[in-house]
């Protein structure tokens, strides 16, 4: 899985490609653990993510912890029919944040 | 309908999990003869990937020593999987999900299995762990 940080206007848009498995999973954490020191928010753009399984979960509430943990927001974005399915089966739908895309997920959070 | 069986043998490697899963995905698209099914196809995946991470980690340690045995049969509107490893025997729980208040990092693999097939059953076996997945497909073609 390919994962790219661009950043703009205080936060960091993290775009992953792939499979977020065990196999991936680590690189997720690495990137959210870099920009998850307090300079910025983030918002996790999953447009091209096709898998998630509960290693790919578990990044992903890694990075919404370390980004509360500084007082900032971790938002997905462009979350996929199969990797909704996956959030809604452990109800983890309902502790993320998720926009519809990249765009309007960095409007709501409003820097 | 068709009968389809097919054995896959893969190391026991998280980089083996995307061609676990692409396997299943390419069996269960011949033996249902459809790609309508893809949801519950996915499902079925979903729960492969969970439990060949779980042998691997668990079974194996995550030593990437050992080798897994997949062994698929499809009978056209159902697909079962037979998984088997020589790791350390497992000590099955019922799967319950974590709290989520919690936001544990963990814990949520066995439930996903779980809610994601129609049966699972495990056994320790001739020193060996075996796995059975059962997935019926549900609905009309094309639906």
């Amino acid at each position: 899985m390919d994962v790219t940080v661009t950043v703009e206007e205080g936060v960091a848009i993290i775009t992953m490609d792939g499979h977020l498995d065990a196999l991936s999973a680590p690189h997720a954490k690495e990137a959210f653990r870099e920009y998850g020191t307090g300079a910025y928010h983030a918002v996790v753009d999953l447009a091209k993510v096709s898998f998630i399984d509960s290693s790919g979960l578990a990044s992903l509430i890694s990075g919404l912890k370390t980004f509360r943990a500084q007082g900032k927001q971790f938002r997905l974005a462009a979350v996929q029919p199969n990797v909704r399915q996956v959030l809604t089966l452990t109800m983890l739908d309902r502790a993320f944040d998720i926009a519809l895309d990249v765009r309007t997920a960095v409007g709501s959070i409003g820097v | 309908m068709p009968i389809r069986e097919l054995t896959y043998r893969f190391p026991a490697s998280l980089q083996y999990l995307t061609a676990v899963r692409d396997t299943v995905h390419a069996f269960c698209v011949d033996v249902l003869e459809s790609e309508a099914y893809e949801e519950q196809v996915y499902q079925l995946q979903l729960a492969v990937s969970e439990l060949a991470t779980n042998i691997i980690r668990h079974a194996y340690g995550g030593q990437e020593i050992g080798a897994v045995e997949l062994r698929a049969h499809g009978d056209g509107s159902a697909v079962t999987l037979d998984f088997y490893d020589t790791g350390k025997t497992f000590e099955r729980k019922t799967p319950t999900l974590p709290d989520l208040d919690s936001l544990a990092e963990g814990g949520y693999g066995s439930y996903i299995i779980q809610q994601s097939v129609d049966q699972v059953t495990y056994e320790r076996a001739c020193d060996r762990n075996h796995w059975r997945l059962e997935k019926q497909f549900t609905g009309k073609r094309g639906e």
